[in-house]
C-alpha cells in the first residue's frame, strides 16, 4: 500500500486548522483582541449579535430618558453583511474551486486558497458550539431575570400592605396585639406575611417570605404618624 | 468567467442590495435575513454544481450533511436573536417602572398617609388645608406638582449628582375644595403603559401613568396606564 506524504501534509495542514482558527477565534473575540480597532467585527460568526449589542445601547438610552441612535451605515452593520459573505459565500468558494483545481492536476496538489476556503468553512462550522452554549446561558439569564422579578413584586407587594396597615391604623385605630393581615383585606396577596409589634406603640414590623425563595425575606418598618412612613430592609 | 464565480458575484450584489437598502430605512432584521437567506441559496446552488466533482456518493453525502446543519444553526441563531430583539428594552423598561413606581410612592403616597394621619390625629378641619399647611412648597403653578427631586434640584440639593438633569417624570395635582380632596398625577415620559393608544394628563400617548387621591377616607392609589 503505497502513501502519498503530499496528501498526509495536506491533512496534517488541515488538522492544524483546526487548532489554529479556533485558538484564533477564542482570541479575537477574548481578552486578547490582537486586532487593531473594530478588524474582529469581520470574523463575527453570528452577525445578529451586533443588532442586539445596538438594541441594547439602545434599551440603556431609553432607560435614562435619551433618544434611542437606531441603525445606521457603520462600520458595525457593514461588517455583519462581510460576515455573511465570508463564511457563506466566500470560503465555500474557495474551498471549492480549490478542489477543482486540485482535481485537474495529476498529484492533487491543493492551491493557497482550498486551505484559506477550509480554515473559513472551519469557523464557520463553530456556529453549533457558540448556538449551544448560547442557549445554555440564556436559560440561566431568564432565571436570573424571573427571580429578579419576583423580588421586586414582593418589595412592592409588600409595600401596599405597609401603606395599607398605616392607613387601618390612622382611619380605625386598628393596629393592637390581635391585628392580622387579613384584617386589611386585601385581595390576590401572592406571598406569606407576618407582622411584629415593634418597641413603641405605632411602629409595626411586617415580613414577607416566599416558599418559593426560603432564604429571602424583605422587612419593613411601618410607623403611621411618621413623615418617614415605611423602611423597607432586605 | 467561471460558473461559480459568476454565482459568487451575482450572490454577493443581492446580499448587498438586500442587507443595505432596508438598512438605509432602519430595517436591519429584514436586511440580514435578505443576506443569510442569499447566502442559504448561494450555498445550495454551489453545492449542486459540485455534485458531479466528488470522488464519491459518500464524501458528497456527508458534505451536503454538514451544509445542511450549518444553515440549520444560522436560521435558529437568527431566530432566537430576532425572538429576543426586545428582551434587554422590555426589562430595564420594567425596572424603569418598579423604580418611578417606589420614588412615587414615597414622593406622593407617603406624604399623602402624613397628611391623613395629622388630620386625623388633630382633628383638622379640611384635609386640603392639611396639606397645605405642611406640604405647600410642592403645590406649583399651573397644577405642576413639585416633586422631592424637583425641589432638591431647585435647592440645588447635593443629592442631585447633575443638577441640568431630568427625572422624566411629570407630576400635576388638581385640588377639588368641595369634595376636600387632592389627586395627584404621576406620568412617566419613559415607561410605556399596558395601553399604548391611551391619552395621558400630559398630553403624552401610551406612557406609565399613576393617579394618588387623598381625602379623608384615605388615600387611594391606581395605575391609570
Amino acid at each position: 500500500m503505497k502513501f502519498s506524504i503530499r496528501r498526509i501534509n495536506e491533512y496534517l495542514i488541515v488538522l492544524l486548522l483546526l487548532i489554529v482558527v479556533p485558538a484564533g477565534l477564542y482570541f479575537i473575540r477574548g481578552d486578547m483582541n490582537f486586532l487593531s480597532g473594530n478588524l474582529q467585527y469581520l470574523f463575527n460568526i453570528r452577525p445578529s449579535t451586533i443588532i442586539l449589542r445596538f438594541n441594547t445601547l439602545d434599551a440603556i438610552a431609553i432607560f435614562g430618558g435619551n433618544s434611542p441612535s437606531g441603525y445606521s451605515i457603520t462600520w458595525e452593520t457593514v461588517s455583519m453583511y462581510l460576515n455573511v459573505v465570508l463564511y457563506l459565500m466566500l470560503g465555500p468558494y474557495l474551498l471549492f474551486q480549490g478542489y477543482k483545481k486540485a482535481a485537474k492536476n495529476e498529484n492533487r496538489v491543493k492551491p493557497w486558497y482550498w486551505y484559506i476556503g477550509g480554515a473559513i468553512c472551519i469557523g464557520m462550522l463553530f456556529i453549533v458550539p457558540a448556538e449551544i452554549t448560547r442557549m445554555y446561558m440564556f436559560e440561566n439569564t431568564i432565571e436570573a431575570t424571573d427571580k429578579s422579578r419576583t423580588k421586586d413584586l414582593m418589595r412592592i407587594e409588600l409595600a401596599e400592605v405597609g401603606f395599607a396597615t398605616a392607613e387601618y391604623e390612622i382611619l380605625e385605630d386598628g393596629v393592637n396585639e390581635s391585628f392580622k393581615i387579613q384584617d386589611l383585606n386585601l385581595n390576590d396577596l401572592k406571598f406569606k406575611y407576618s407582622v411584629k409589634s415593634g418597641q413603641s406603640d405605632t411602629l409595626i414590623i411586617l415580613s414577607v417570605s416566599n416558599p418559593d425563595f426560603p432564604d429571602f425575606e424583605v422587612k419593613m418598618e411601618v410607623r403611621p404618624y411618621n413623615k418617614r412612613l415605611l423602611t423597607q430592609r432586605n | 468567467m467561471e460558473r461559480e464565480t459568476k454565482l459568487l458575484f451575482g450572490g454577493m450584489i443581492i446580499a448587498a442590495l438586500g442587507f443595505f437598502i432596508p438598512l438605509y430605512f432602519g430595517k436591519i432584521w429584514l436586511g440580514l435575513f435578505i443576506a443569510l437567506a442569499t447566502g442559504v441559496i448561494f450555498l445550495g446552488r454551489l453545492l449542486s454544481l459540485s455534485e458531479e466533482k466528488f470522488e464519491s456518493k459518500t464524501a458528497f453525502r456527508i458534505v451536503y450533511g454538514v451544509v445542511v446543519v450549518i444553515v440549520l444553526f444560522n436560521a435558529i441563531a437568527f431566530a432566537r436573536d430576532y425572538g429576543m430583539k426586545d428582551f434587554q428594552k422590555d426589562v430595564l423598561l420594567e425596572i424603569r417602572k418598579t423604580i418611578e413606581t417606589g420614588i412615587t410612592q414615597v414622593d406622593v403616597r407617603e406624604k399623602f398617609m402624613y397628611v391623613l394621619g395629622t388630620y386625623h390625629q388633630q382633628n383638622k378641619d379640611s384635609i386640603v388645608d392639611t396639606f397645605k399647611e405642611l406640604f405647600q412648597q410642592h403645590l406649583g403653578k399651573d397644577g405642576v406638582y413639585v416633586s422631592d427631586y424637583d425641589l432638591s434640584k431647585a435647592g440645588k440639593d447635593s443629592l442631585v449628582i447633575n443638577p441640568s438633569s431630568d427625572d422624566n417624570v411629570n407630576h400635576f395635582y388638581e385640588i377639588e375644595e368641595d369634595e376636600d380632596e387632592i389627586r395627584v398625577f404621576v406620568v412617566s415620559e419613559v415607561a410605556l403603559g399596558e395601553d399604548l393608544e391611551y391619552k395621558n394628563y400630559d398630553g403624552q400617548t401610551g406612557q406609565f401613568e399613576m393617579i394618588f387621591t387623598l381625602n379623608k377616607e384615605g388615600v387611594n392609589y391606581e395605575v391609570l396606564n
